[in-house]
Parts: C-alpha cells; sequence; structure tokens
C-alpha cells in the first residue's frame, strides 16, 4: 500500500461517512403519519396508511416472478414471502421510517414509507 | 507477445473471471447487505488491466457479466443490467487511474473499482426502478466498496506477482 493508497482510502471513507451522517441527517425522521408504497415495475399498485395500534396485516402483491407478501405491523412493513431467489428483500426485515426501501430486483417490487398528505383535514 | 498465445490466456482470463463470478452467487454472502458483495471477478479485470490494457480489461469484464448473466439465466433481466453497469463504470475507472495516476497501487485501484462498481449499479437500479428513495443506500454501498477493494486488491497484488514471474502471459 503506497503513501497515495492510504490517502486514497482516508477520502474514500470520509466521503463515506459524511454522506452516511448526511443521509441520516436529512431522510431519517420517524413519522407516526406515514403510508406505504407499493411500487410494481415502477407504478404505483397499493397505498396504506400506517397508524398506531393497527393490528397485524398482510398484503398479497403480484410481482414479476410470482406472488409476495407484504406484511404491516402498527408503523412498520416488511416483505414476508417473496419468489426470488436471494431473498434479500424478506432479510431487510422491517423498515420503519420515510426514505426507507424494500427493493426486491428479480420480482421487480420496491416498497417504501412516504409521508402521507392530510387527507382529513381537506376532507374534514 | 505471440498471437495465438495472447488468445490462450485472454480466454483463460475471460472463463476464471466468469467462473468466480458465478461461485460467488453459490457461496453465502459474507456481508448481509443487499447489492454488498467481495466482487472475486473483479480480482480478474483488475490482473487483465494491469497485465494487457484497458481494451483487454473491458472486453473480459463485460464478457464475463454476459457469460454469468447467461449461465445463471438472467441474461437481459434487471440484474443484469446492474451487474453490467457496474462492471462497465469500474473498469472505466480503473483504467483511467492506471494510466493517469502511478502513484497508485493495484490496491488503490481496486478500491476505487469496488466504489465505482457500487455506485454504477445504485445510478443503473435508480433509473430502472424509478425512486430517488434508493439514494439513500448510497453511503452504505460506498463504505462497503471499500473493505472489499481493499481485499480483491490484496489477492490481485499477490497474483500479479506470479503472473509477473511467470513471463509467460
Amino acid at each position: 500500500m503506497t503513501k497515495t493508497d492510504r490517502q486514497l482510502f482516508l477520502a474514500l471513507l470520509l466521503i463515506g461517512v459524511f454522506l452516511f451522517v448526511c443521509s441520516q441527517f436529512f431522510f431519517y425522521q420517524p413519522n407516526p403519519q406515514s403510508r406505504v408504497v407499493i411500487k410494481v415495475s415502477g407504478e404505483i399498485i397499493q397505498t396504506i396508511p400506517l397508524q398506531k395500534g393497527t393490528s397485524q396485516e398482510r398484503f398479497i402483491v403480484e410481482g414479476k416472478k410470482g406472488k409476495a407478501i407484504v406484511e404491516i405491523k402498527e408503523l412498520k412493513v416488511r416483505m414476508l414471502e417473496a419468489p426470488c431467489p436471494d431473498q434479500i428483500c424478506v432479510n431487510q426485515g422491517w423498515i420503519d421510517s420515510p426514505w426507507q426501501t424494500i427493493v426486491c430486483v428479480p420480482n421487480e417490487i420496491v416498497i417504501y414509507l412516504d409521508k402521507e398528505a392530510p387527507v382529513d383535514a381537506i376532507t374534514g | 507477445m505471440n498471437k495465438t498465445r495472447k488468445l490462450v490466456f485472454f480466454s483463460l482470463f475471460v472463463t476464471l473471471a466468469t467462473a468466480l463470478g458465478f461461485l460467488e452467487t453459490l457461496l453465502p454472502n459474507p456481508f448481509p447487505l443487499p447489492g454488498v458483495k467481495l466482487g472475486l471477478a473483479n480480482i480478474v479485470t483488475l490482473l487483465v488491466l494491469y497485465v494487457y490494457g484497458f481494451k483487454e480489461g473491458f472486453a473480459v469484464a463485460l464478457l464475463r457479466v454476459i457469460f454469468a448473466s447467461l449461465m445463471a439465466g438472467t441474461f437481459l433481466s434487471i440484474s443484469f443490467m446492474l451487474s453490467l453497469s457496474g462492471a462497465i463504470l469500474s473498469t472505466i475507472m480503473m483504467g483511467l487511474l492506471i494510466r493517469t495516476m502511478s502513484a497508485l497501487s493495484i490496491i488503490g485501484v481496486s478500491m476505487v473499482g469496488a466504489v465505482s462498481h457500487n455506485v454504477g449499479q445504485l445510478i443503473t437500479a435508480s433509473f430502472l426502478i424509478q425512486t430517488p428513495y434508493i439514494f439513500y443506500y448510497l453511503p452504505v454501498l460506498l463504505l462497503a466498496g471499500i473493505p472489499t477493494g481493499l481485499i480483491t486488491g490484496y489477492i490481485a497484488r499477490l497474483l500479479l506477482c506470479y503472473l509477473k514471474k511467470l513471463k509467460t502471459v
């Protein structure tokens, strides 16, 4: 490892840590009023509002490869079952804050949390 | 260098890269993060870049992605696009660094290769899946590329020694 290597290593590390801190700072904000957005092949197919005290619910989502099961509990969501070979989306577990995303590449399903527009305030 | 000899060694390198890439999909991932892997195939790309040059390195990277996807049955699927874009970006970055920054050793080049591979994948993923939210994941992939790049860089340096000693390549 030359001196330039070490400098490069430190530079990359600093950029990484800086971006990580920034992303946590900008994106991470636990929000009591959020909703789950489920996209298949880039199109939104379902949005589900999340509320405190909601009991466990399961949804079947038809992906490109087959049926996947999405589970919602209180303010968090996870991929319970998926037909993909690597099961990365299932192993990711629960997500609970806006901007967090579960992506299942083989099945082309994206699940993310979004801040909900205050519909109740408008509709009364 | 003898033309036939080069052809044979080039084919061996392509085969090796394909096999390593495929082997990696069979092994359990040592990094429990989506999109992060060791990048064993990158060792071969790196060696070819050093032993032959940019053109050959690029060809190896391209061919091994195509062959690996044909073997895994994912040709032209999204995961194929992801590995292709990662391989292209990382090979271009590594080739540029080898040509312009001689102060950098093979380990530094490998680190940049691993990081740019991850970043290239993420850029394509954000286009294909169409959520900017995916960039939330950028720092994680960037940081993960550093240790994987270091490991593959060290392995490549060891192998490069032997290849140079052989003088047959």
